[in-house]
């Protein structure tokens, strides 16, 4: 459970940065601006300054508030449209199943980033248009998932029965077998958190992410990257905390995976 | 089977043809205009409009997209609005080697490092081996690609080339494209060995994702074959405790493996695109991202129509091999 | 072949360090070429090369603005300023051999101008700036008239254009549109080959009128990321590196390999107001973001202290000496006070920005991040959408755009080059994307193009500047130094608008 231990770190940082720290994540500091900025790590900041003389450690860990929540959302946008996609698809089959399942490989045959960037480019860089894209590229994955899970449910003797008994389609669906299918999609949006905050970061490191100047790990990692030669701890901390809270959502959902279904051995 | 088999194959030019549907929404959704990248920012819109006339940019969509097919069909992708004298056809047939061979460096990579951290993960199950690979392979799929480039470049950018796949002081003749192929080709020992060390970090950076992956699926795989009855026998038999992992194990288990390696070649085109960036590559993905951001339209189509075609087709035919390996499976039963 | 191959790469992996590259120059810039037509350029990467192929009529000196003959050796312009006479250089002969005359230069002109010319480029960008061309005569075989439909007093400067550079006739005859690919002009450098996006070969012109260049060879070779160009530099792979980034100048100046040339800056950052849409159009509003802007934190945070503040959105070097321009002030306190007093104290406002560099943004979501943070301290609340290329130019356009960034390089070292495109009625919905149509200073502006007497042009745009300092339809910034990234190896001056291959030197 060391998933969990690294998601209460986080959780908990995020949540408690606002009064622990003396700095403010967002307002550039008034003074000498020049001696300020790029500070290396030192007792008075932690981790060192960013490029606006900002305290790296308070905006790192105020940072995490934004990521996940980008993570959540994105993930949640992804749940919304795959979810009653895949369960179509899995539960009427024939064309149903054929129409969604063709139109999810063509979806699927665009390098997700790539569809990520059209649709940011399209709409211009903000908090909005990375949910939306990166949510879009991962409706996909939920829709296959739910379908493979309905596919499986559907021909099972307690179906068979409801059916039987002269339940309609929706009572069947959602009252019979969109509950038993509840599992792996928590697995898949758990890691699926993690995935998204990737993605997002991508986005943001090429300049198409949240708006400028939020504390948001992609951005900052973006900005470190510039600075690199001149102080290459901004870079350094925003990638290790992007790193850590992935994992800590990977380890989670192997986890819940073990504990739901000891049987499964599939990857991702 | 067969008709299984049949009906994915009378499917692909429908898949193909919707793909060509979204990449010519995607070249007019992304925003724009091509004639301010190719007059310049001090253009005015009367120029503009005239020069949009002269392009056929103003005729209404589905007919610009009849067009667009008309023109595919016969093979034409087009031409870029800047380059002077070049196709998309020749742009692509510069940038997709060098993708490729970035692709199957890091796919060689993460099979061979997969395989082996997967097979002493599961053989040594539960020990500190055990403990460590699949640590690093969970490390794996949760680094940023690009912070893992920038982490490379930080480590080892003293000794190892950065950026482009050959040193500028080299002059290679293109043959096929393949800089390895072509310096081994053309017998130069320095430039092959440069270029192999230009390959060196972006394939690390890019097989990172897919190597933890393959290491995953290795390790369950094996254990599951490792507790079966037929091992057990095996090694009753008294057969040495290697050869039954290399020989009777390791085949069993690589059946999803195979299926994987199949998936995550579509992974590896994607991942390309921040790979390229990252260490300047000049493939595909540095490509698209340039001729996104300068709105032409016909070489993002031909580019992504591309990689993607590549990518159905190598699904289509993992999709085809795992049903042929594996009977029970059949996709879309009815 | 795998064995071979194998042997071979164990051979090459036990082998020696790098190679150093040999004599040649090697340059590296952000990306190919897409053309050597001096037709067809646009923009900066393409000029690169054509300045160094091909030459004009008239140019700039190595060390300054000041212009000088190229391929002319002197002008007189007609007492009404309707029509100049120039007189062309002798035993010039273009690379492909055929001798440089009257009716290369004719050609030339009309080639760019005509648009039914059998050889008209794909393109001609620059084109427009010849729309005051009447017609181009040749009167002998050294001597060209060209003959203008109004007076201009800028006429001389638009000949420095890469569009005006000479084209030799038969070359472009010969290759048609591939003579985009096989140039043929003038210059110290003839192109010898070109890979693409590999290099660019560039090979001493033997047969140059001129002083010949001291390098031999320059190989240009693009490398988009300037970090990657300039880890090459430092290991010696390249020379140059033409674009290395703000962070990087500190750092190369103290490294034992490198060094820096810096130039003075010839363009401008400036913040843009919608005057159609509120509540941009108020001009207590505009004044009090005015006050609210600190020029030395936004150089600190987004220029690493290389950009001067800018009181005037023409440069100092090209203003030169017409009427000083104050520094704006600043204070937070009053901005406060005219936000209040105007009912907008807390307002919600939007700024737009681009999200790729520019030579005067080369960190737009700095500039960005960095103006929100100081209105957001005198009470506002700013949200930022930032766009990549294609869509940002087209944004800044629309009638429905809030606050935005912009900037402009000169393509020419003369006031109206910025005056007239940025802010001129003329060019509301364009380039001026204030919409800002202004009488007065449309008036001046207009005047001054074809002014010719100095002292009254200076007086012409003191009153256009006073116009603009009075209404704030845009707010400049700054003024960003041009840098270059040299090994020290290298002997290079930076020129303040152009790139010239043929002034370096390259020390073994």
């Amino acid at each position: 459970m060391a998933g969990l231990g690294l998601m209460t770190f986080f959780a908990l940082l995020a949540g408690t940065i606002g009064w622990a720290s003396p700095y403010d994540p967002v307002r550039i500091p008034d003074g000498d601006l020049a001696a300020l900025k790029l500070a290396p790590p030192s007792s008075s900041h932690w981790l060192g300054t960013d490029h606006a003389g900002r305290d790296l450690f308070t905006r790192v860990f105020f940072a995490a508030r934004v990521s996940l929540f980008i993570g959540a959302a994105c993930t949640a946008f992804s749940l919304v449209l795959g979810l009653p996609l895949g369960a179509a698809a899995g539960y009427f089959g024939g064309w149903a199943d054929q129409g969604v399942s063709r139109a999810l490989d063509v979806l699927l045959s665009f390098p997700s980033i790539l569809l990520a960037i059209a649709i940011a480019a399209s709409m211009g860089a903000g908090l909005g248009t990375v949910v939306l894209a990166v949510g879009i590229v991962g409706v996909p994955q939920f829709a296959r998932q739910v379908r493979a899970s309905v596919l499986t449910l559907r021909e099972q003797d307690f179906v068979t029965a409801s059916r039987a008994l002269g339940a309609g389609h929706g009572r069947i669906l959602f009252l019979d077998i969109l509950p038993n299918a509840l599992g792996p999609i928590i697995v898949l949006a758990t890691l699926g958190v993690g995935t998204s905050i990737l993605m997002a970061a991508g986005l943001s490191f090429i300049g198409l992410g949240v708006e400028a100047g939020t504390p948001e790990w992609g951005l900052m990692l973006r900005e470190g990257y510039r600075d690199r030669t001149l102080s290459p701890w901004p870079a350094l901390f925003s990638g290790l905390a992007i790193s850590l809270s992935v994992l800590g959502f990977n380890l989670f959902g192997d986890g819940l995976r073990d504990a739901l279904d000891p049987r499964s051995t599939e990857v991702r | 089977m067969t008709a299984y088999v049949l009906r994915r194959l009378l499917l692909l030019p429908v898949v193909l043809w919707a793909v060509s549907l979204v990449v010519f929404v995607l070249m007019r959704v992304v925003p724009g205009d091509p004639t301010v990248s190719i007059l310049g920012e001090k253009a005015k819109e009367a120029d503009r409009k005239a020069l949009r006339e002269r392009m056929g940019l103003d005729k209404p969509l589905p007919v610009q997209y009849a067009i667009y097919l008309g023109k595919l069909l016969q093979g034409d992708l087009g031409r870029p609005y800047k380059a002077a004298g070049d196709t998309v056809a020749q742009e692509i047939r510069r940038r997709l080697p060098p993708t490729i061979e970035l692709t199957l460096a890091a796919m060689a990579i993460a099979v061979l490092g997969g395989l082996a951290l997967g097979i002493f993960s599961a053989v040594y199950k539960n020990t500190w081996v055990d403990y460590l690979s699949m640590s690093v392979a969970l490390a794996g799929v949760s680094v940023p690609i690009f912070w893992l480039g920038l982490l490379l470049i930080l480590a080892f950018g003293r000794f190892l080339p950065i950026g482009g796949n050959l040193g500028v002081e080299f002059f290679l003749e293109p043959r096929t494209g393949f800089v390895i192929l072509d310096a081994a080709l053309a017998g130069e020992g320095e430039m092959f060995r440069d270029a192999l060390l230009h390959l060196l970090m972006p394939a690390v950076a890019l097989a990172t994702i897919p190597l933890a992956m393959t290491a995953r699926i290795t390790r369950a795989s094996m254990l599951e074959v490792l507790g079966s009855d037929y091992i057990r026998t095996a090694r009753a038999k008294g057969a040495a405790p290697w050869r039954v992992i290399t020989r009777h194990a390791l085949r069993n288990a690589l059946i999803p493996i195979v299926t994987l390696v199949g998936l995550e070649f579509g992974y590896l085109l994607g991942g390309a695109v921040l790979t390229e960036t990252v260490f300047d590559w000049p493939g595909m993905g540095t490509y698209i991202l340039h001729s996104v951001q300068n709105t032409e339209h016909e070489s993002i189509g031909g580019a992504v129509l591309v990689l993607s075609s590549t990518f159905v087709v190598v699904n289509l035919a993992v999709d085809l091999l795992y049903a042929f390996i594996d009977p029970r499976v059949r996709y879309g039963h009815a | 072949m795998t064995w071979k191959a194998l042997l071979l790469a164990a051979a090459a992996l036990a082998g020696a360090a790098p190679a150093q590259a040999g004599k040649a120059l090697i340059w590296a810039r952000g990306a190919d070429s897409t053309t050597m037509d001096p037709a067809e350029v646009e923009w900066g990467e393409d000029a690169k090369i054509t300045q160094n192929v091909f030459e004009p009529l008239v140019s700039f000196r190595h060390d300054s603005v000041e212009l000088e003959g190229r391929l002319a050796t002197a002008w007189t312009v007609s007492a009404d300023g309707m029509s100049m006479t120039v007189d062309l250089r002798d035993g010039v002969t273009f690379h492909d051999g055929t001798p440089f005359n009257a009716e290369a230069v004719v050609f030339t002109f009309n080639r760019l101008t005509d648009a039914k010319h059998p050889q008209r480029p794909r393109v001609a960008p620059y084109a427009s700036n010849f729309s005051d061309l009447s017609k181009v005569e040749a009167v002998g075989p050294r001597r060209v008239l060209f003959t203008l439909k109004t007076s201009s007093a800028v006429f001389l400067h638009n000949l420095t254009l890469f569009g005006a550079c000479i084209v030799s006739p038969e070359a472009v005859k010969k290759h048609g549109e591939k003579f985009a690919l096989n140039p043929s002009g003038t210059g110290p450098y003839r192109l010898a080959r070109w890979d693409r996006d590999v290099r660019i070969v560039l090979d001493r012109f033997d047969g140059y009128w001129g002083p010949k260049p001291a390098v031999g060879r320059v190989i240009v070779v693009p490398v988009n990321s300037p970090q990657t160009a300039i880890e090459k530099l430092k290991k010696g792979e390249v020379h140059v590196v033409d674009h290395p980034t703000l962070a990087d100048a500190k750092p190369l100046q103290e490294h034992a390999a490198t060094k820096m040339d810096f130039e003075t800056s010839m363009n401008v950052c400036y913040l843009g107001f919608n005057l159609k849409k509120a509540p941009y159009n108020n001009p207590d509003f505009r004044r009090a973001v005015s006050l609210a802007i600190d020029r030395k934190a936004l150089n600190a945070v987004a220029y690493y202290d290389l950009a001067e503040p800018a009181s005037n959105v023409v440069p100092p070097a090209i203003w030169r000496d017409t009427a000083p321009t104050p520094a704006y002030e600043y204070d937070p306190a009053k901005a406060r006070e005219l936000l209040a007093r105007a009912g907008l104290a807390s307002h919600k406002v939007e700024l737009i920005h681009m999200t790729f560099s520019r030579p005067y943004v080369p960190e737009p979501q700095r500039v960005a991040e960095t103006i929100k943070d100081q209105l957001e301290k005198i009470g506002l609340e700013v949200r930022l959408t930032g766009y990549d290329k294609a869509a940002y130019t087209l944004k800044t356009r629309e009638e429905s755009h809030p606050m935005y960034l912009q900037g402009w390089s000169a393509d020419l070292p003369v006031p109206d080059n910025f005056l007239y495109p940025l802010l001129h009625g003329d060019n509301a919905g364009d380039l001026n994307g204030s919409f800002f149509n202004d009488a007065e200073f449309n008036a001046a502006v207009k005047a001054a193009q074809s002014e010719r007497d100095p002292g009254k042009a200076r007086s012409l745009y003191t009153k256009a500047y006073e116009r603009y300092r009075a209404e704030l339809p845009t707010i400049p910034l700054v003024h960003v130094k041009q840098l270059i990234a040299l090994s020290k190896r290298v002997d290079y001056n930076m020129h303040p608008i152009e790139y010239r291959f043929f002034i370096a030197t390259l020390r073994e």
